[in-house]
């Protein structure tokens, strides 16, 4: 009990005085209240900012299912309604040939992409483009 | 006996003290932690090596000092320059390497989960009490307020953004809080977990969160511009770490940099991880590193890191009084950045109660909060103490 009351006495009391003190002169209280504050409020526009982001994005998304279709496909150019026997005759021989070779074959036959267009910017941002020691495409 | 004493003079004997042989033992303890405890052994493991060459005698080779420790301060006598470690410390003493790690755990960081469930970014700052509650502790005991700063971002679990602010605000102490830092970010596993179980009910922990919902590629672009924008108005302190971490991040998530974004994510943090260990265990001599002042650091540290996670816990709870969708309390602790460990201890502490409860990812969004919430306490405190 006397070692505790000792104790007390050397380091425990300065040190809450101390602790009081600074709690007087607003220095500790400051810090703290800036620092929280501070954080918060800048998490906080975070939060306001993730949800504005969010809902522009279930925005564009709802527009994009637009009912009508016109709306925000642009016009196609008008089918045949009675295409001409002979076009019908070769698109059918062409399909019946590409399945009997993928057929013998075992290969699937699917269409490429198509090639793009591309501006001399996007050509000089590829990567093949970039590589010290690439080898060149060989046609 | 002459020849014998003259040999000794030579080898590392002769200066060395028991406060080194005392730093060697912590040294090595590091490494076996890392090694058969896997505690954060991608730091550890230099950090301990480190210490083990910081704390090798100086060496005199007729008359000349050859291999000197010396991190900080004067030219080794004799050699007439300063030793490869003084270079390599050059990164941390002036708060090169803490940017750079935070450019690469930019590039791996995936902002989907705070995204998808943006009210958990407040559980991110709600952990940084931790920070501001050491600070007036460390008054108390008498550090001097931008010293006391310095001690108290320890409670943010972040090992860069503590060498950053200590370079600035108290570069006599960096060696001391940065161990501790690191050590306390390894020691998330022990510590955190019984303060999470103390504070929730096995109801609270059963707690099963709503799915998120998926995030768009646009979102995840545009988020790092803004916040990047939001969190420098605020403290413009932050703008290096804040700066670093979201531009990694915009590498990684604008799709054309992905060469960069791999880069940035593996062998670059890896080479900064490596020679921040390395320079800050060396750091760590018996005369810098044993005083009374590093052993109340360390329990400081420990105070900070004990409340941060308290203080997460305790305001999820909070937002359940007030939320329809209940959140799980155990994800309050990620709010301390220690990424991923927190997270992955919120998962494994979830698990123990349900085997089905997969928290992980919701613990992620609080986790990545908290870099961010760190780094701004950060930035707030070197511009209000510095």
């Amino acid at each position: 009990m006397q070692l505790a009351n000792a104790y007390a006495y050397r380091y425990a009391a300065p040190r809450m005085e101390r602790v009081l003190e600074l709690i007087e002169n607003g220095q500790a209280g400051y810090v703290t209240v800036m620092g929280v504050g501070g954080v918060f409020m800048a998490l906080l526009f975070l939060i306001l900012f993730i949800t504005v982001l969010g809902k522009a994005y279930r925005f564009k998304k709802l527009r994009g299912r637009s009912p009508n279709p016109t709306a925000h496909n642009p016009a196609q150019p008008p089918v045949e309604q009675n295409p001409s026997g002979g076009e019908t005759a070769a698109a059918l021989a062409v399909a019946l040939a590409l399945s009997g070779k993928s057929r013998r074959t075992g290969v699937s036959i699917k269409p490429g992409p198509a090639e793009e267009e591309l501006s001399p910017w996007k050509t000089a941002g590829r990567l093949s483009m970039t590589r010290p020691f690439a080898q060149p495409k060989r046609d | 006996m002459e020849p014998l004493i003259q040999f000794l003079k030579v080898t590392a004997f002769w200066n060395l003290s028991w406060g080194n042989l005392l730093m060697d033992a912590i040294g090595v303890i590091f490494i076996y932690l890392a090694i058969k405890k896997h505690y954060e052994p991608l730091l550890l493991i230099p950090i301990g090596i480190g210490i083990l060459m910081g704390n090798v005698a100086p060496v005199t080779i007729a008359g000349n000092q050859v291999f000197y420790m010396l991190v900080d301060g004067e030219i080794a006598k004799g050699s007439g320059q300063y030793s490869v470690m003084y270079y390599l410390y050059f990164g941390v003493r002036t708060g090169i390497y803490p940017a750079l790690i935070f450019l690469g755990v930019g590039a791996m960081t995936d902002f989907s989960y705070l995204i998808s469930n943006p009210k958990l970014v407040l559980l991110g700052a709600a952990a940084q009490f931790g920070i501001f509650t050491t600070y007036t502790g460390a008054l108390a005991l008498g550090f001097i307020p931008s010293d006391a700063g310095a001690i108290g971002i320890i409670g943010g679990a972040d090992g860069p953004t503590a060498i950053f602010l200590s370079s600035i605000l108290a570069p006599d102490l960096l060696a001391p809080i940065a161990i501790a830092a690191y050590s306390y970010m390894a020691l998330v596993p022990v510590i955190q977990p019984p303060i999470m179980k103390l504070l929730t009910s096995k109801k609270e922990r059963r707690i099963r969160m709503q799915d998120p919902r998926p995030v768009s590629k646009t979102e995840k672009i545009i988020f790092p511009i803004g916040g990047f924008l939001i969190c420098t108005l605020i403290a413009p302190g932050s703008a290096i770490l804040i700066g670093c971490f979201f531009a990694g991040n915009i590498l990684k998530e604008s799709g054309v940099t992905e060469r960069l974004a791999q880069t940035a994510r593996t062998s670059f943090v890896d080479i900064i991880t490596i020679l921040v260990g390395l320079s800050v265990g060396c750091s760590a001599s018996a005369d810098t590193f044993l005083t009374p002042k590093s052993l109340m650091i360390f329990g400081l540290g420990a105070c900070s890191f004990a409340i941060a996670t308290a203080s997460g816990v305790i305001f999820a709870k909070i937002m359940n009084l007030f939320s329809k969708n209940k959140v799980n309390p155990l994800i309050g602790a990620a709010g301390v950045s220690a990424v991923p460990d927190s997270a992955r201890v919120a998962q494994m502490v979830g698990q123990e109660e349900d085997h089905q409860n997969f928290l992980l990812m919701h613990a992620m969004g609080p986790n990545v909060a908290g870099v961010i919430g760190s780094a701004m306490a950060a930035g707030i405190l070197w511009s209000i103490l510095g």
